[in-house]
C-alpha cells in the first residue's frame, strides 16, 4: 500500500464519500522535502475540502510543520504541487498565498497595538481605511477582544495573545487558516477552553483550516478529519473516530490513546489455524496480521481491557497480579503484572470489585483486540 | 527591681533593633552592586567634573594663570563669540554626519551578519571588533598613508592618469570623516547586531504571511523594532565624535575646527583653564541635551518599548 | 683556514663568553645596587621635570655627572609645560617638583601667578658664563637649552634657497607651505617675525596689522595649518610641502629622513625659544634646586647637552664639536629673544586674530 493511496483514499472513510476533485479546496500532491539524508516530508498527498478543519497529527519530527510551512510558502518543496482553489501555489511567495497563519508563539508584532496587529494584513493588502476599521472592529468583537484594542502584546495574557493571533490571521479573510501548534503554549484549562471556542468559531466562519499538533486530544477536539503523520509520510487520514477505532498500524494505534501492547509470535494451532501467542499467555486465534513464525503485537486499549478472576478465552494461561490501583478522577486505573509485563485496565472511577494483590486474567471483546505487525525499527 | 526590668527588656530591644538593622541592610544590599562603580566614578569622574565646573567660573589672566573668581564671563564670551559658535555647529554637524554615516554603513552590515551570515559570522564579528583592538593613533597614521597628497589613493589615481593634481584629502573633512566612521563603526554595529538579533524569525514569517512584501516588512516591522539599537548606537557615536580629540587633531582641518581640539588648545597651549573649563561644560550640556532629546523622541515615537 | 671556527670551538667560546658576561653583569648589578641604595639613604634628592622624549638623555648628560660630583641625586619626571603648570597650581602648598622645565612664556605666567619663585642669581655662580641675550628679563627661570623657529624647505621644490621669511610668499610655493595653527605654540612668533621682516616691530600695533595683512595674502599658499609640529615634519618628509616654519631641532630630524630638506636661518633672524628651569615656590629642596640649576648651566653639563641632545646651549664657554656646528646655533646675533612679558600680553589677541582671519575659511 503506497502512501499516495493512503492519502487520497483514507482507510475506512466509508461514511464520508470521497469528494469529487472540484470540491477540494486545498490539494497537496506528492509533496517531498529532503534535508540531506533526512526525508522531512516524503511524497505526501492530501485533499482538503472547502471549510474543512483538518489536523496534521504526529510526534515531533514527523514532518507536519514542514508540510504546513510548505503550504504557507516558507519552505519550498523539492517535488510535488500544492494547489489552492485550483491554482498552484508553488511559485507564489508567502505574501501572495492568502493563507493566514497562527504561529506557535503567536509572533505578534510587539511594537503594534492589538488593533494595529489585526489591521496589518489588511494594510499590507492595501484595503481602504474604512474597511480596515470595520474589519478590525469585527475581529475584536468576534474574539472578545473589544477592550484590548489599544494594548500592546506585552500587556496581554497568554490567552488574549492567542486570540489576537487568530484575529490577525483571520482579518484579511485568508483562503486557508494554518494553526501551528497554536494552542500548545497555553496552560491546560485555558487550552481546553480555547479548543472549544476555536472549534465553534472555525465552524461558524466555515474556513478551511489546517491545525498542526502533536496533541491527540487537541486534534480530536477541533478537527473534522485527522491526517496522522509518521516520518514524513501521511499514514492515515480519517475522522477522529475512524482513526481511533480503525488504526491502520501499530504506530497510529500507539499514538492515539493508551493501549496495552503484548509482544507475541504467530504459531500454528493444533487445528492448523494460526494463533498469536503472547509470552504472558494471552492468545488470539486467527489474527488479522502475520504468518506463522512472525513477531506481532497484541493490542488492547486500556479502556477496553477487562479483568476477570477466572481464565478467559483471551487469557487462558497463568494469571496476573494487580500491583497498583490509582484513582484518576474519571477512571480508576488497574495495573496488572502479567509474566513481568505491565497491563493497564481502566474502569469507571467508582469500580471497587478488585484490589491490589488479586489474581486476575485479562479479557476483552474480540473486536477490541487487535493483532498487528510491529514496525521493525521499534 | 529596676535592674530586673532592664534585664528582661534589654535583650528584647536588642533583637528588634538587630532585626530592623537586618531589614535595612536587606533593603540596601542591592545598592551594594553599585559600590565598585561609585568607588571609581566619584574620585575619577565626579570630583574632577566638579573641579572643572568650578574652574569654569574663574577668570584667565593672560599675563599670569587662572584667577579665582565667580563670574559667568567665560560662558558669555563663548556663547556670544561667533568663532566658538562655529566650532559648536561644526562639531554637531560632524557628529551628526558621522552618526548617519555609521548607521548607513553599519545597518546593512549588521543585518547581513545576523540574518544571512553563517560560516562567515565569526569572521565578520571579528572585523567589527578589529578597530577596537588597534590603537586609534595607529589607525590615524594608516589613514594618513592612504589619504596624503602622495598617499595610496592619489598615487593610484595619478599613476592611472585619472588625476593630474592630487586630491586634497588629508587635513580636510575628506580624510577625517571616513576615519571617524571607521573608528566609531563598532559602537554603531554592536547595538544594531544586538537589536536585529533580538527579532524573532517568526515575525518575518508572520509579516510575509499577512501579505507584506520584504520592503514593507522592513519598514513596518524590522526598522521600528531595531529603533532601540539605532538610538543606542547613534547616541554612542554622536557623543564620542563630539568629544573626539585624536582624529581631528591628526587628520582634521584647522579651517573647520572641532570642540575637543579647541578645548585642548585653550587648556594646553593658551593656558586658559577657565575658558577651557567653560567650553568643556558647554560640551557636556550639549551631549546631555542630545541624549535627553533622543530619549524623549524615542519615547514619543516608540511607546511600545516600555511594555517590553 | 685560520678564521674558520669548528662548531666545538664555537660552543666552548660562546659559553665562556656568556658565563663571564653573566658574572660581570651580576657583579655590576649588585655593586650598583649597593651604591644606589646607599645614595638613596644619604644623598638628598632633587625632583626635576623635563619634556620627555629626547630629554630622557638629561639623566646621562646631567643627572649622572651631578651625582658623581657628590652634589646629590636627581629624580627626573617627564612632564610637558601644561601638565607641569597644572600640577603646580593644584599643589601650591606642597609642590611635587623642585625644579621644573618650562617654555619661557608659560614660565613667566607661572611666575606672575606666584607658582615659581624669582631666581636668586646670587646662588648661581655659573650665571655670568651665560649668553646675556638669552636670560629672562623677568627672572622667573634660567635658560639651559633653547630651540629656534627657522624655516625648513625642500631643495628640489624651490628654484633657489630660501633666505628670508618673505621668501615664503614666492609664487612657486603656492599650495606648498604649511603654517602653524593656533594649536602650535609658535604661531605668535611667526606673526612677530613677519612684522620684523617687514621692517616693523612686534610692539607696534600698526606693524602687527601689516604683518597680519601680509600673512592673509599667504593663505592661498597654505596646504594646511598644522595642529602640531609633527604634522609639518611628516608633510615635509613625504615631499608634500616645499617650505614651513619649524623648530630647529625638528628640522634636524627631518633632514635625517629626507636629505632633500634643508634648513634656513633667515637673514631677518630666527626666533629663540629658550627652555627655562624654574623653582616652584615653597620647594622643600630649594638649596639643592639652585645647586642643580647651577650645575646644568655649567660648562661640563652644557657640553654634554650639545653632544647628547644636539641642542643649542646658552653657556658661551661651551665648545661645540666640529661635526655638530651645522646642527646647533652658535651665532647668537641671529637669534631674536622676545620680551616675554609683552608677548604674554598680546598672545591671546594675536591667536584669536590668527584663528579668525588667517586659519579660518
Amino acid at each position: 500500500m503506497t502512501v499516495l493511496e493512503l492519502g487520497s483514499q483514507p482507510a475506512g472513510a466509508r461514511d464520508i464519500p470521497a469528494p469529487a476533485a472540484a470540491e477540494f479546496d486545498l490539494d497537496i500532491r506528492g509533496v517531498s522535502k529532503r534535508y540531506g539524508a533526512l526525508k522531512a516530508v516524503d511524497n505526501s498527498s492530501l485533499a482538503i475540502r472547502k471549510g474543512e478543519i483538518i489536523s496534521f497529527l504526529g510526534p515531533s519530527g514527523c514532518g507536519k510543520s514542514t508540510l504546513l510551512n510548505m503550504i504557507a510558502g516558507f519552505i519550498t518543496p523539492d517535488a510535488g504541487d500544492i494547489r489552492l482553489a485550483g491554482r498552484s501555489l508553488i511559485d507564489l511567495p508567502p505574501n501572495r498565498r492568502e493563507t493566514g497563519m497562527v504561529f506557535q508563539h503567536y509572533a505578534l508584532f510587539p511594537h503594534m497595538t492589538v488593533k494595529d496587529n489585526i489591521a496589518y494584513g489588511l494594510e499590507a493588502r492595501r484595503q481602504p481605511a474604512a474597511l480596515i476599521r470595520e474589519r478590525v472592529a469585527t475581529m475584536l468583537s468576534l474574539l472578545k477582544l473589544d477592550e484590548f484594542g489599544g494594548r500592546y502584546p506585552a500587556e496581554l495574557s497568554g490567552g488574549q495573545r492567542q486570540r489576537v493571533a487568530v484575529a490577525r490571521a483571520l482579518a484579511p479573510q485568508p483562503k486557508v487558516l494554518l494553526l501551528d501548534e497554536a494552542l500548545s503554549a497555553l496552560d491546560k484549562n485555558l487550552r481546553e477552553e480555547m479548543q472549544i471556542e476555536l472549534s465553534l468559531l472555525l465552524r461558524r466562519l466555515q474556513i478551511t483550516t489546517i491545525l498542526v499538533t502533536h496533541d491527540q486530544a487537541e486534534s480530536f477536539a477541533i478537527s473534522d478529519r485527522i491526517a496522522i503523520m509518521e516520518r514524513g509520510r501521511i499514514v492515515q487520514v480519517g475522522t477522529p473516530e475512524e482513526v481511533y477505532r480503525n488504526p491502520v498500524s501499530s504506530f497510529v494505534l500507539r499514538f492515539l490513546g493508551s493501549a496495552n501492547e503484548l509482544p507475541a509470535v504467530v504459531e500454528k494451532a493444533a487445528d492448523g489455524r494460526p494463533v498469536a501467542v503472547a509470552r504472558c499467555g494471552v492468545r488470539v486465534a486467527e489474527p488479522a496480521a502475520g504468518q506463522p513464525g512472525d513477531d506481532v503485537g497484541i493490542f488492547v486499549r486500556s479502556e477496553d481491557t477487562r479483568l476477570s478472576k477466572q481464565p478467559t478465552e483471551l487469557h487462558p494461561g497463568q494469571s496476573g497480579v494487580i500491583t497498583l490501583v490509582t484513582f484518576l478522577g474519571s477512571v480508576s486505573r488497574f495495573v496488572v503484572d502479567v509474566g513481568g509485563l505491565q497491563v493497564v485496565a481502566d474502569y469507571p472511577a467508582d469500580f471497587r470489585a478488585l484490589a491490589v494483590g488479586d489474581k486476575v486474567y485479562i479479557d476483552a471483546e474480540r473486536a477490541h483486540v487487535r493483532v498487528m505487525t510491529v514496525d521493525a525499527e521499534r | 527591681m529596676t535592674a530586673q526590668a532592664i534585664d528582661t527588656i534589654a535583650p528584647r530591644r536588642e533583637t528588634t533593633l538587630s532585626a530592623a538593622w537586618r531589614r535595612r541592610m536587606a533593603r540596601a544590599a542591592p545598592w551594594l552592586w553599585l559600590a565598585p562603580g561609585i568607588a571609581l566614578f566619584l574620585p575619577f569622574f565626579i570630583i574632577p567634573m566638579a573641579v572643572v565646573l568650578r574652574n569654569s567660573f574663574n577668570r584667565d589672566d593672560p599675563l599670569a594663570l587662572m584667577v579665582s573668581d565667580l563670574t559667568l564671563e567665560n560662558y558669555a564670551n563663548i556663547l556670544t563669540d561667533s568663532y566658538y559658535l562655529t566650532v559648536f555647529s561644526n562639531s554637531i554637524l560632524v557628529s551628526l554626519g558621522v552618526t548617519v554615516g555609521t548607521l548607513l554603513l553599519g545597518y546593512p552590515f549588521a543585518y547581513y551578519l545576523v540574518r544571512h551570515a553563517k560560516a562567515s559570522r565569526g569572521f565578520l564579528l571579528w572585523v567589527v571588533y578589529l578597530p577596537l583592538m588597534v590603537s586609534v593613533i595607529v589607525r590615524a597614521f594608516g589613514w594618513i598613508v592612504i589619504t596624503a597628497d602622495t598617499g595610496l589613493i592619489n598615487s593610484v589615481l595619478m599613476a592611472t592618469g585619472i588625476l593630474k593634481q592630487p586630491l586634497i584629502m588629508l587635513f580636510e573633512l575628506e580624510s577625517m570623516v571616513p576615519a571617524m566612521i571607521h573608528r566609531y563603526l563598532p559602537l554603531m554595529v554592536l547595538p544594531l547586531i544586538n537589536a536585529i538579533g533580538k527579532i524573532d524569525d517568526s515575525l518575518y514569517s508572520a509579516s510575509a504571511n499577512l501579505g507584506a512584501s520584504h520592503a514593507r516588512t522592513f519598514r513596518k516591522v524590522i526598522l521600528p523594532l531595531t529603533a532601540p539599537g539605532i538610538v543606542a548606537g547613534s547616541q554612542l557615536v554622536f557623543a564620542n565624535v563630539l568629544s573626539d580629540f585624536v582624529i581631528p587633531n591628526l587628520l582634521g582641518s584647522t579651517r573647520f575646527r572641532l570642540l575637543a581640539p579647541v578645548i585642548y588648545e585653550e587648556a594646553a597651549v593658551q593656558v586658559a583653564w577657565a575658558t577651557a573649563a567653560a567650553l568643556a561644560m558647554v560640551m557636556l550640556v550639549l551631549v546631555t541635551l542630545m541624549l535627553l532629546l533622543s530619549n524623549w523622541t524615542f519615547r514619543r515615537l516608540a511607546p511600545w518599548a516600555r511594555t517590553l | 683556514m685560520k678564521n674558520k671556527t669548528t662548531r666545538r670551538e664555537f660552543l666552548v667560546r660562546s659559553s665562556t663568553m656568556a658565563a663571564s658576561a653573566m658574572a660581570a653583569s651580576t657583579m655590576a648589578a649588585s655593586g650598583l645596587g649597593l651604591v644606589s641604595s646607599a645614595a638613596h639613604a644619604q644623598a638628598p634628592t632633587v625632583r626635576v621635570t623635563h619634556f620627555g622624549g629626547p630629554y630622557q638623555a638629561l639623566d646621562q648628560a646631567v643627572g649622572k655627572p651631578f651625582e658623581a660630583a657628590g652634589l646629590g641625586r636627581v629624580e627626573f619626571i617627564a612632564s610637558l609645560t601644561p601638565a607641569t603648570m597644572g600640577q603646580l597650581q593644584a599643589n601650591r602648598a606642597n609642590p611635587p617638583f623642585d625644579v621644573v622645565m618650562v617654555s619661557r612664556p608659560a614660565g613667566v605666567r607661572a611666575g606672575r601667578a606666584g607658582l615659581v619663585e624669582k631666581i636668586d642669581t646670587a646662588q648661581l655662580p655659573n650665571l655670568p658664563q651665560l649668553e646675556t641675550s638669552s636670560l629672562s628679563p623677568d627672572g622667573f627661570g634660567i635658560p639651559f637649552v633653547l630651540d629656534t623657529i627657522e624655516i625648513m624647505y625642500n631643495k628640489k621644490l624651490v628654484s633657489e634657497p630660501i633666505r628670508s621669511w618673505l621668501d615664503l610668499w614666492r609664487p612657486e610655493l603656492k599650495g606648498k607651505i604649511a603654517l602653524p595653527s593656533t594649536s602650535v605654540v609658535f604661531a605668535p612668533d611667526f606673526v612677530a617675525l613677519i612684522a620684523r621682516s617687514l621692517g616693523g616691530s612686534e610692539k607696534d600695533p600698526k606693524a602687527i596689522d601689516e604683518a597680519f595683512k601680509k600673512i592673509i595674502e599667504l593663505k592661498s599658499h597654505v596646504r594646511t595649518f598644522t595642529t602640531n609640529p609633527e604634522q609639518a615634519s611628516a608633510l615635509m618628509e613625504r615631499g608634500e610641502i616645499a617650505a614651513s616654519p619649524q623648530f630647529g631641532v625638528r628640522i634636524g630630524s627631518v633632514i635625517k629622513n629626507n636629505p632633500d630638506v634643508a634648513r634656513s636661518l633667515p637673514e631677518e633672524g630666527a626666533a629663540a625659544r629658550p627652555y627655562d628651569l624654574a623653582i616652584p615656590a615653597q620647594s622643600p629642596a630649594r638649596e639643592l634646586a639652585y645647586r642643580y640649576i647651577n650645575f646644568v648651566i655649567g660648562r661640563e653639563a652644557q657640553e654634554n647637552l650639545i653632544r647628547t641632545l644636539q641642542a643649542t646651549v646658552v653657556n658661551r664657554e661651551a665648545v661645540v664639536p666640529e661635526d655638530l656646528r651645522d646642527k646647533v646655533v652658535t651665532d647668537f646675533s641671529k637669534l631674536i629673544f622676545w620680551d616675554d612679558t609683552y608677548m604674554a600680553g598680546v598672545e591671546r589677541e594675536w591667536r584669536t586674530r590668527w584663528e579668525r582671519t588667517v586659519q579660518a575659511g
